[in-house]
């Protein structure tokens, strides 16, 4: 075997070479047929000379006659335009001129001729050299040409340029190749080939990666082992399914090689040949586990959220209900109380009078905490609703100091409205902005010893405006004055038992804050006062018509 | 002459008490224990004023004002609302429905009676009432 035979540029053709170059091969036959000699061609008869005309005009395709030793012959208008060279050029020449050295080498031209010679042709691709010296890719058909007697008296070369099919073929060689490799390197899906019956005839990096398989392992396997037991009769379906439709899909759980599952999305497109024949399936299946494990567990957040909001609901019905059927009897209670004192069931005695008095405070001590409780929950389950109107704060601080001066003056403590600018507005709800200065009075009242002071003051902070409510009480340590804020924290329960209170002002007056959008902060010095400041968005200004008032 | 108040209450304790201070207030006391029953007895007794329970069965006080403030025989009633929760809604939706007053339980009988008084004096020597 002659060494260029190994070249990857040349390869002999059986049966698939061009109709169109058989049939030029054959023109350039007959043609020779007449016109073996040099000289003699205008010697022919009227249909040699048509012959004659025809391949010498044929442009698309070199078409010329080689003596038994390779000279050239002939020359026509295609193989002028093809190689580059004239008639008197070549004519007499070898037709190894138009070979690359390697081939000449190799010994191509020569070997050509011995095989066209016994075999009757040779057809080759390769490379071929122009008379400029640039190459093209021919296809060429090498026929030998015989006399009546079977004398070999030359050979017909017809060659065709196909630099452009080949490089529009290597491009596609090119583009498979990357394809190829797309796929098999792709590793987040699993995308291999089924034959017609579903057995496994490719993989890739993907399949391994999710179903743990090697290409070896499962090229020749039946796709259905990827299907868990109770799901068997599946991958006949789908792929009846696909069949029938082009395309399925299906998600659903798959095994793994070692017998875990997973959530796979799948999709089996069915795959045809030009005649229309089924020649397999495409597979691609990703692993949708983690998505599926999210899913479940945002359903099971969802409901967990709707048993919480139910919960909570419940809670607040209950509350609103018990907070009804304590305060009947609780009414009743505080009502004979009042008739009684008003001496309508008789004299009333003045033990008897403090009795009374006693009864009534544990009983308003009582609707206070359920009132507190009520509220509390109804906030804390966020039912409340706030409005958002400008509250003009000194006359809001006004009417509270105005309610509590008489508690206060019973005490001995001062209470009064410091620094606080005419028109100072805060963004929010009025009854619950009085709520929380309310108790935040209340509070400095009762934690303030006889002689002390209490002063409540505003100040406009721009974005906000805070009031301040300064006590000269027993303060709280520093440790403690986020515990205040906590529910049912009340400090100095234990020093000063006298005081009444539920516990839950404080919290119930910061949470009321921030649904307004403000806040609730204390400053203290133990054994000095205590400053809380209640911040609230504060109002444009000029937009209260009350706050000239 | 004794002017009569219609008193709509389902709870025992609170409709003895409130009798008491308002027959001790000199006032004669008629009573219904639900929302059907305190509009019948609006049509029929005409009282001077009607103290109307808000937690009431079968027509609840909200409902049973709205009907009296319709009726041309019982829209001049005076109507004071009693209700169970001291919310600012409460108070606003009592208004919307026409009350002349309001009480959020607890109240004191005595805060009744003032409420009573301040709503029907004026009119206590035009001749309301029978």
């Amino acid at each position: 075997m002659s060494a260029w035979q190994g070249d990857e540029n040349f390869r002999i053709h059986g049966v698939e070479s061009d109709e169109a170059a058989r049939e030029a091969a054959l023109f350039a036959g007959r043609a020779q047929e007449h016109a073996v000699v040099p000289g003699a061609k205008d010697t022919g008869s009227e249909s040699s000379g048509l012959y004659q005309l025809l391949v010498e005009s044929v442009q698309d395709y070199a078409i010329f006659a080689l003596d038994p030793a390779g000279n050239v012959l002939s020359w026509n208008a295609g193989a002028r335009r093809l190689k580059g060279y004239t008639r008197e050029e070549i004519v007499g020449r070898n037709f190894s001129t138009f070979y690359p050295p390697e081939d000449l080498a190799a010994g191509k031209p020569a070997w050509e001729l011995e095989v066209a010679a016994r075999d009757g042709r040779v057809e080759d691709e390769g490379w071929r050299v122009r008379k400029d010296g640039t190459r093209f890719w021919a296809n060429v058909v090498i026929t030998a040409l015989r006399d009546a007697s079977g004398r070999l008296v030359g050979f017909a070369k017809v060659t065709r340029d196909l630099t452009d099919r080949r490089a529009a073929e290597q491009a596609l060689r090119r583009s498979e190749e990357r394809l190829r490799l797309l796929v098999t390197s792709v590793k987040d899906y699993a995308i291999f080939m089924l034959d017609p019956d579903g057995y496994v005839t490719s993989w890739n990096e993907g399949a391994q990666r999710i179903k743990q398989y090697t290409e070896q392992e499962i090229v020749g396997r039946h796709f259905s082992l990827f299907y868990p037991p109770e799901g068997q009769a599946k991958p006949a379906r789908l792929l009846e399914a696909a069949r029938r439709d082009g395309r399925v899909e299906d998600e659903g759980w798959r095994v793994r090689k070692d017998g875990t599952r997973f959530w796979a999305d799948v999709v089996i497109t069915a795959l045809w040949d030009e005649r229309g024949e089924l020649v397999g399936f495409a597979k691609v299946t990703r692993d949708l586990t983690d998505r599926r494990e999210a899913e479940l567990r945002s359903i099971e957040a969802a409901r967990r959220a709707a048993e919480a909001e139910a919960a909570n609901v419940a809670k607040s019905e209950f509350l609103a209900a018990m907070s009804h059927e304590l305060r009947t009897p609780l009414n009743a209670i505080g009502g004979y109380v009042d008739l009684l004192e008003m001496g309508i069931g008789g004299p009333v005695t003045e033990a008897q009078r403090e009795y009374l008095s006693k009864i009534q405070r544990s009983q308003r001590h009582l609707l206070g905490i359920i009132s507190d409780l009520l509220n509390f929950s109804r906030i804390e389950a966020g039912q409340i609703e706030y409005q958002r109107v400008p509250v003009p704060l000194r006359q809001s601080i006004d009417a509270i100091v105005s309610m509590l001066e008489q508690q206060a003056g019973e005490k001995g403590i001062a209470l009064s409205l410091g620094d606080c600018p005419q028109g100072l507005a805060a963004l929010g709800d009025a009854a619950r902005i009085d709520q929380i200065i309310l108790n935040l009075c209340s509070n400095a009242l009762k934690f303030t010893p006889a002689g002390g002071r209490v002063e409540v003051t505003c100040q406009d902070r721009g974005e906000q405006v805070a009031v301040r409510v300064t006590d000269t009480g027993v303060g709280i340590a520093p440790e403690q004055t986020e515990r205040i804020f906590e529910p049912f924290v009340q400090l100095g329960r234990d020093l000063t038992s006298a005081q009444e209170g539920t516990g839950l002002g404080l919290a119930i007056s910061r949470d009321l804050a921030r649904g307004m959008g403000g806040n609730l902060g204390v400053e203290s010095t133990l054994g000095v006062g205590s400053t809380f400041t209640l911040t609230l968005p504060s109002a444009p200004a000029g937009h209260d018509p009350a706050a000239s008032g | 002459m004794e002017q009569t108040i219609l008193l709509v209450e389902d709870n025992e304790d609170n409709r003895a008490i409130y009798r008491t201070i308002l027959t001790y207030g000199g006032f004669r006391v008629i009573e219904a224990v639900d929302g059907e029953e305190g509009i019948e007895s609006a049509r029929r007794d005409q009282p001077a004023l009607i103290l109307m329970d808000i937690s009431i069965p079968k027509i609840d006080g909200w409902e049973a004002t709205r009907r009296l403030k319709l009726d041309a025989s019982t829209m001049h009633i005076p109507i004071v609302a009693l209700t169970a929760h001291a919310l600012a809604d409460d108070r606003a939706h009592a208004l919307e429905v026409g009350c002349a007053g309001y009480l959020a339980k607890p109240v004191e009988p005595r805060r009744v009676l003032e409420e009573v008084r301040r709503l029907l004096e004026p009119r206590a020597s035009g001749g309301a009432g029978e």
